[in-house]
């Protein structure tokens, strides 16, 4: 069930836990999958979004809105940690 | 497709963190009153129940199912409880073993509260039920694709709860309904309350005929139909009311964000949106507060600045969608100054108001519902629009 590849634990945040950057990290099997299915119209993969999320690639103009939502979603999360 | 590549952005966040991220800032359940964990595993005589509340975990099996739940004190008495299932299928096969437990049964008062508490779950809001998994589903965001979060055992296992059993529910209701609750939800509270008492009174009267297990009368169908979908309507608008929610709304629409760029008249402004994505329709009901969606306030905790109807929508040469809302009630108001319009906020006691009056109205004589003839069904022509927004 789930993604054995994934470390779950609390939702508690431990301040001094150093925070993994998207470039350290490889996108869990099944949300790998998933990602590379919504975004297979865009020619990008789960990797590329891992990296457009965290602000570490920049998707050409017509793909802006892309990544103003990836990066929303990303930064809003990083807003209530 | 916007709103799954915010969601999107959060769940590889969750991933990267390995924890849940927030969906919303406030939790998006009540509380739990003195709760009541159930988990319904097998069928027939092999039916297994397994429910546990602060102190006791208990155990039935097949037609002596509710014993289970008999043993830790549910009853139809002046004390409302909390059911707290896995998800939604757990609660539809309680009731299955429900409806068959006779009224002479030892077991009839618990199944009368298995039929209330089936009934309050159609309420989205409603403190009476906590459906586990769409309450999760509703404050956080995990880093799997969305289908895995319909599984209880996930979620168990994100929250790092180890228990597998309704203990385990317990826990995992505690921590999803922690913090402060989303303001607005203690007016379904109240209505869970209403609705209680006047089932238990029903159930206690030994002058009455009614069954809880019958069908509804037309009359009894039609309110329960309204009350079902007020509470729909109030918790979407309520939700509206959470910064997070209003957030990820805008990407799908339903909240906008723009630009103050006209005032026509005191009754008409013109917001110029920054994204062409808007699913405010002509005649919905708006309100505009300043600021972005993050900073919308709760559902009626504040007045707005704008407030009125949307009457028409353009797009400009520049590819920007203009929003005029006209009749509307200014409340020093600029151009120039940013402003978010959202769908009007529902006010419940006005909700309550309306059913008291469908109740009266429904109740009279002349009211085909309380006993004439049903009308003859008649076929027509409708309208494309009224297609759209019936499916809506």
């Amino acid at each position: 069930m789930g993604d054995d590849a994934s470390g779950p634990s609390g939702v508690s945040t431990t301040g001094d836990r150093e925070v993994p950057t998207p470039a350290d990290v490889q996108v869990p099997a099944a949300l790998a999958e998933y990602a590379d299915r919504l975004l297979l119209s865009t020619g990008f993969h789960a990797d590329d979004a891992l990296l457009i999320a965290g602000g570490m690639l920049d998707p050409p103009t017509e793909l802006k809105q892309l990544a103003i939502a990836l990066r929303a979603g990303w930064e809003l999360t990083e807003e209530q940690t | 497709m916007s709103v799954a590549l915010f969601d999107l952005g959060q769940r590889l966040r969750a991933a990267t963190l390995a924890r849940p991220v927030p969906r919303s800032r406030f939790a998006p359940v009540l509380p739990a009153i003195n709760p009541v964990a159930v988990m319904v595993s097998g069928s027939g005589d092999r039916l297994l129940v397994r429910a546990a509340d602060a102190s006791r975990v208990t155990t039935a099996s097949g037609q002596d199912g509710l014993s289970a739940l008999a043993e830790l004190g549910v009853s139809v008495g002046p004390d409302l409880r909390t059911l707290v299932v896995p998800d939604r299928d757990t609660l539809s096969r309680l009731l299955e073993v429900a409806l068959t437990t006779g009224a002479t049964s030892a077991h009839a008062g618990v199944a009368a509260g298995v039929g209330w508490w089936a009934e309050r779950a159609d309420h989205p809001g409603t403190g009476a039920v906590l459906d586990v998994t769409s309450a999760c589903t509703a404050r956080w965001v995990l880093g799997v694709p969305p289908i895995h979060e319909r599984e209880p055992a996930v979620w168990r296992q994100w929250l790092g709860i180890g228990d597998r059993g309704p203990r385990g529910l317990l826990e995992v209701a505690a921590i999803v309904s922690a913090g402060s609750t989303l303001p607005g939800l203690e007016a379904v509270a109240e209505d869970d309350r209403l609705s209680w008492d006047a089932f238990i009174a029903r159930v206690a009267d030994p002058k009455s005929r009614w069954d809880w297990r019958r069908r509804d009368s037309r009359r009894e169908a039609a309110l329960g139909l309204a009350s079902r979908c007020d509470a729909a309507e109030l918790y979407e608008s309520l939700r509206l009311g959470d910064p997070l929610v209003a957030t990820r709304e805008s990407f799908g629409g339903t909240v906008v964000s723009g630009t103050l760029t006209a005032l026509p008249s005191r009754t008409v402004v013109e917001v110029t949106l920054d994204q062409l994505a808007c699913r405010l329709r002509e005649q919905t009901a708006v309100e505009g507060f300043s600021g972005y969606p993050r900073d919308l306030p709760p559902a009626l905790a504040s007045a707005p600045l704008v407030r009125g109807r949307v009457t028409a929508t353009r797009v400009t040469t520049d590819e920007r969608l203009v929003v005029t809302i006209g009749d509307a009630i200014l409340r020093s108001v600029r151009t120039g100054q940013r402003i978010t319009l959202r769908p009007r906020s529902i006010d419940a006691y006005q909700q309550r108001s309306g059913r008291q009056e469908l109740h009266r109205r429904y109740a009279a004589r002349r009211s085909w519902l309380s006993g004439g003839s049903p009308p003859t069904p008649r076929r027509r022509e409708v309208p494309l629009d009224v297609v759209i927004a019936a499916a809506e």
